[in-house]
Parts: C-alpha cells; sequence; structure tokens
C-alpha cells in the first residue's frame, strides 16, 4: 500500500518534473537560440546546437531548482558558458585546418537583409574581449540587467559596467557609419 | 530572471540610438512554428539518448591518486638494489650527503675555486674590498 502510494508520487513528480520544463523550454526557447546565435557570431546551426544541450542540462537540473527564477538564472549561465566553449574549440578547428580566427560564421538568418553589414557586426564583436562582448550582448542587447549579467558571468558588477563601457566605445568607433549601412529606417 | 531595464547604465541620444539599430540588425529571424517544433523535437531527442555521467573526470582522478601513491611509496621505500649494488649506492649517497651537508669549510673551497681562475687585477680588487 505504501509502496504504491510512493509509485503514484512518483508518477506526480515526474508528471509536474515534465511539465515544469515543457512550460520552461516553452518560455525560453526563442531568447535562448537568440542569445546564442548573438553569442556565437550569428551562426545558426552552432546556436541550436548549443541552445538545445542547456536545455538538456537544465531538464537534468530542474529537481535541484524549486524556483524557475533560479533555474533561469542557472541555465543562462550554462548556455552563456556552452557558446563559449563552441567558440572556443570552433577557433582551434579553425587553427589546425589552416583558417583564421577572423573566419567566422556567417549570419545568414539574420533580419538584416545586408549581409555585409551583419559581417561587419560580427566582425566588430569578435575583435572584442569576450567579456566585453558577453556584457554587451547580454545587457545592450538582450536586456539582462548589469546584476543578472554579472551573475551570469561570474563577475562583479563593477568589472561587468567596465566591460561595458569599453565594449560599447570600441563598437561606435569601428560601427561609426552604421546608420549608413541600414537606409536610415528605425526599429 | 526579470529584465529590468531600469537597472541598465543609461544610454542618451546618439548611443541608445546606435545600441538600438545594433539590436535590430544583429538578430535572427525569428522561429517559426515549425522551427520550433523541430528545436523540440531536438531537444527531446538529446533527451532520449543514454545519459552516462562523465567518467572521465573520476578515472583521471583515481590515475593521479594511483600515481601520487606510487610515487610518495618509491620514495619512501626507495628502488629494490641488485645484488652487489647496496655498497656501491650507499658510497654515493654517503659522499654526496658529506660534500653538502657536512664539510665545514666550503666557503674556503669556493675561495679557493675563485683565486685559481680570477685573473690577477680581479684578485687585486678583491683584496681591497673585501680585505682578502
Amino acid at each position: 500500500m505504501v509502496a504504491g502510494a510512493e509509485a503514484v508520487e512518483s508518477r506526480i513528480a515526474a508528471a509536474d518534473l515534465e511539465g515544469r520544463f515543457t512550460a520552461f523550454v516553452t518560455t525560453h526557447r526563442d531568447r535562448a537560440r537568440r542569445v546564442a546565435w548573438r553569442l556565437l557570431g550569428g551562426d545558426e546551426a552552432a546556436a541550436e546546437d548549443v541552445a538545445q544541450e542547456a536545455f538538456v542540462k537544465a531538464y537534468r537540473a530542474l529537481g535541484r531548482f524549486r524556483e524557475d527564477s533560479k533555474l533561469e538564472t542557472w541555465f543562462y549561465r550554462i548556455l552563456v558558458r556552452q557558446a563559449h566553449n563552441h567558440r572556443r574549440w570552433r577557433a582551434v578547428r579553425q587553427r589546425w585546418s589552416g583558417g583564421s580566427a577572423e573566419d567566422l560564421a556567417d549570419p545568414s538568418a539574420s533580419v538584416s537583409s545586408d549581409p555585409g553589414l551583419r559581417r561587419r557586426i560580427t566582425e566588430a564583436l569578435g575583435r572584442l574581449t569576450r567579456r566585453q562582448r558577453e556584457a554587451f550582448i547580454l545587457v545592450h542587447l538582450e536586456g539582462f540587467t548589469v546584476s543578472e549579467s554579472a551573475t551570469l558571468l561570474g563577475k562583479p558588477t563593477g568589472t561587468v559596467k567596465s566591460h561595458l563601457h569599453r565594449a560599447l566605445t570600441t563598437l561606435r568607433a569601428e560601427l561609426a557609419d552604421l546608420q549608413e549601412f541600414d537606409g536610415g529606417s528605425r526599429r | 530572471m526579470s529584465s529590468d531595464r531600469d537597472e541598465r547604465p543609461p544610454l542618451e541620444g546618439a548611443e541608445r540610438e546606435f545600441v538600438e539599430r545594433l539590436d535590430a540588425v544583429y538578430a535572427p529571424a525569428p522561429m517559426t512554428a515549425a522551427e520550433r517544433v523541430g528545436f523540440d523535437e531536438g531537444v527531446r531527442a538529446r533527451l532520449e539518448r543514454p545519459w552516462r555521467r562523465p567518467l572521465l573526470i573520476p578515472a583521471l582522478g583515481a590515475a593521479a591518486a594511483a600515481a601520487l601513491v606510487w610515487f610518495v611509496v618509491s620514495q619512501t621505500i626507495g628502488p629494490t638494489p641488485l645484488p652487489g649494488e647496496e655498497q656501491s649506492a650507499g658510497a654515493v649517497a654517503s659522499a654526496w650527503e658529506d660534500e653538502l651537508f657536512l664539510s665545514s669549510d666550503l666557503s674556503a673551497s669556493e675561495d679557493r675555486e675563485e683565486s685559481e681562475t680570477l685573473p690577477d687585477d680581479y684578485l687585486a680588487i678583491a683584496s681591497v674590498f673585501l680585505g682578502g
């Protein structure tokens, strides 16, 4: 009788876990893919791979997190790390195959219709340091707060602010003519 | 995780415009319904793969611990000498230890070596400054 009750509880817990996970994927799918896409320089296939792998890790960690907000923080931290690892391995592969680190993925599936502009942005972001790039993308493009980004990157908020300032200054200098490329259209 | 934009560094004028333009241009195309289904199926497929906990780290840890134990034991016990080797090995160790730890006139030895190698003018300078 007790064993039967335990089995029922276990099934309910499993169903609850599945439900939570499905809801979590539905909520964060688009954003996770977009964050990965941006962190990986517009590499569509790699972004999907990294985002899916992060969700798999989140599923296995789901039981450890009672609150979805904590799971969310943990999930994006994993995602950022996965993207970094992917980027690092890609650089190693390029080095061994004779390519250069500048051979970035062509961000083909972008909302922008100008591949030249996308490539310039990708290259400009690629020239930032890893932390500057990650901070800029998380805060300015993805809308995470500075403290959230500091948690995701494992750095103090002051460091993140410093990275943001340097990243923005560098990007504005490198892409000063950005508006000319987009035909002056505003979002 | 909230996206409280108030906590972001305040951007004004040209900076804000620049970031907004970058945000608009540097983004993937929105996922279609079919892509969302494909994405979810991809996640499910990964979850259904047999998952083995990473065994490499524990295996490497065990190997490192074994190597450490072997090293400590070999240093403590020392290599087993072959017959006839024991005396000579001990004699070599004894001479080495005597030279390093027991030599009472090590500095004199250094001085002697120096006087043998230094030219005369250096020796004169040394005798002025060092009282030699």
